[in-house]
């Protein structure tokens, strides 16, 4: 079983969540917030140093690229309203984590 | 030869000397160097012969002289990098000290270029790179390169696979492979630093890969590990020492070479990615190959592993390395990665040859030829006589005159024993070396 952390992130000076070893990042697209997992289905790479070229955030790390429609429509739940945004990220039942936002290196835009 | 140089090579041959004569690399007794990353046996006598001003001819790759200046420069090269016993230090805390003295460091600096020439300097005279290589005619070869690996038969497999005793068979390319296999890309790692742009990055995401993202189980070398624990192989480094193939050992020493020295960067860079670019389908069949012979014992994650991410290594050595090194720094960084791509091709075909010809050789016990014993050819073991291995020159026949003999060639399984009376032919060109618990007289002599 997952529960849901609400998490609330002043953006842009925070960018990022943590919970656990979990990475979301934001990817703002014109203004919009998304929040995407960073870790690269294909080995865990970090998606959140990724490029993104031609509508899709390419890895880092062995290159395999997404499309950005779908990591946005997969994205955490979000609410917006200008520069605070509520978001709803996973976290596992038994873990005791708690989210955790931050500022850091985020270059996929 | 000038004075200067006859001198250099005298005192060559002295650092050499004391160099292998000091504890590491003294004799051991049996055929296994047994939990101990710091013996690697070398034979002061044999190393003492050697002349060390001239270099070994293409024909010359598959000889004694080979396999003992490959052997030493391979353990100039890994008495830099660490090793710990998997164990625990106990009671080897002097062979730690002795391996990584400072006096055998500087000995080890002083004879490595020598024996880099000597070992290995026949590439430049056998693979010829001229003209001006541009970034569009460095592709085309490139990628024709990798398609002919690609497709070309894999020979090796098939000798394993058809040998009589195919499980000794795939164990003694297995050996060969641990050279590289249990300290995969500690050559690799010798250009993770400085600074050298965006390929530096791309050269080290391929080494987090080699380096499991840093979890240990996942490391390359740790899945070689577990493939050798499932074949009832030793995975302590080097204990098969006196097993390897001299060209395999020079294949190892090949990456060091071009990495240890800074020049050698294009060169290494080329012969990486080919072997990365050709290595995902070479695993595969490798896999299927082992799987053929030891059914669903033997652990596969190394082949695995390899069959699936040197499909991207593949792709980024050539496309994110190579290429743009080649664009960005011209014509003599291109001629440096078309060489090493040339010459890792060759030693790898070299290589393969020397392979197959071992796996294809099946002592047996016959009755001596006496009238082809010659005095002083006469050697008398005992069981304190170390062991050791050769490469047989020429064909010669192993007699033996009293006593008994165990003959080994081969990594695993038993070896051929011979009594009195009797001679086994050792084609030249094969690794053997013998051994023998009572005392024994023995006579090589050439076969004419
Ligand atoms: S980890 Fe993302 S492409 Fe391999
Ligand atoms: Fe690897
Ligand atoms: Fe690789």
């Amino acid at each position: 079983m997952t529960r849901m952390l609400r998490v609330e992130l002043s953006w842009p000076e925070q960018n990022t969540v943590h919970v656990g070893d979990d990475l979301y990042f934001v990817l703002a697209r014109e203004g919009t917030v998304h929040l995407i997992a960073s870790t690269c289905a294909h080995r865990g790479g970090p998606l959140h140093l990724g490029e993104v070229q031609e509508g899709r955030l390419r890895c880092p790390w062995h290159g395999n690229s997404f499309k950005v429609d779908r990591l946005c429509v997969r994205g955490a739940s979000v609410v917006q309203r200008g520069s605070q945004v509520i978001a709803y990220v996973p976290a596992k039942e038994s873990a005791q984590d708690e989210p955790v936002v931050a500022h850091a290196l985020v270059l996929a835009r | 030869m000038g004075t200067s140089a006859l001198q250099s090579s005298e005192s060559i041959a002295g650092a050499v000397a004391e160099f292998a004569d000091s504890e590491p690399y003294r004799a051991n007794q049996g055929p296994f160097v047994r939990a101990n990353p710091y013996h690697r046996p070398l034979d002061t006598q044999r190393l003492a012969a050697i002349d060390w001003s001239r270099r070994l001819t293409e024909d010359q790759f598959v000889s004694d002289d080979s396999l003992m200046a490959n052997r030493l420069l391979m353990n100039v090269y890994e008495s830099d990098a660490l090793f710990l016993p998997r164990d625990g230090l106990h009671g080897k805390e002097r062979a730690f000290d002795a391996f990584y003295s400072s006096r055998n460091r500087l000995l080890a600096d002083q004879v490595r270029t020598t024996a880099e020439d000597f070992a290995l300097g026949f590439l430049e005279d056998s693979v010829k790179v001229t003209g001006s290589w541009e970034a569009d005619a460095t592709l085309a070869h490139l990628e024709r390169t990798i398609d002919e690996a690609v497709n070309a038969d894999r020979p090796v497999l098939r000798s394993v696979e058809t040998a009589p005793e195919n499980k000794r068979a795939a164990e003694m390319l297995i050996a060969q492979m641990a050279l590289d296999g249990l300290t995969e890309a500690t050559a690799m790692s010798q250009n993770l630093g400085g600074a050298f742009g965006p390929e530096q990055s791309e050269l080290f995401k391929i080494f987090i890969d080699e380096f499991g993202y840093g979890v240990y189980a996942a490391k390359h070398s740790t899945l070689f590990t577990d493939l050798c624990a499932s074949t009832d192989m030793s995975a302590d480094a080097h204990h098969y020492w006196f097993f390897y193939l001299p060209t395999s050992i020079a294949v190892n020493n090949y990456f060091y070479t071009v990495t240890h020295n800074r020049t050698g960067f294009f060169r290494y860079i080329g012969a990486m990615a080919l072997l990365e670019a050709t290595f995902a389908p070479w695993f595969g069949a490798l896999g299927k190959t082992l799987r053929a012979v030891y059914g669903d014992s033997v652990d596969l994650k190394y082949c695995d592993e390899h069959a699936h991410i040197d499909q991207h290594h593949g792709r980024m050595a050539v496309h994110d390395l190579l290429m743009p090194l080649a664009r960005k720094h011209g014509p003599m960084a291109a001629r440096g990665l078309i060489r090493g791509v040339e010459e890792i091709r060759l030693l790898g075909a070299l290589a393969d040859e020397d392979l197959m010809a071992q796996l294809k050789w099946r002592p047996t016990a016959e009755k001596s030829d006496l009238s082809t014993v010659d005095t002083k050819d006469v050697v008398d073991l005992t069981a304190a006589t170390p062991f050791e291995t050769r490469v047989a020159e020429r064909d010669c026949a192993v007699n033996v005159l009293s006593g008994r003999v165990d003959l080994h060639w081969r990594a695993t399984g038993e070896p051929l024993t011979l009594t009195e009376g009797e001679a086994v032919r050792v084609p030249g060109g094969r690794l053997y070396g013998v051994r023998s618990e009572v005392d024994t007289t023995i006579a090589v002599s050439d076969i004419r």
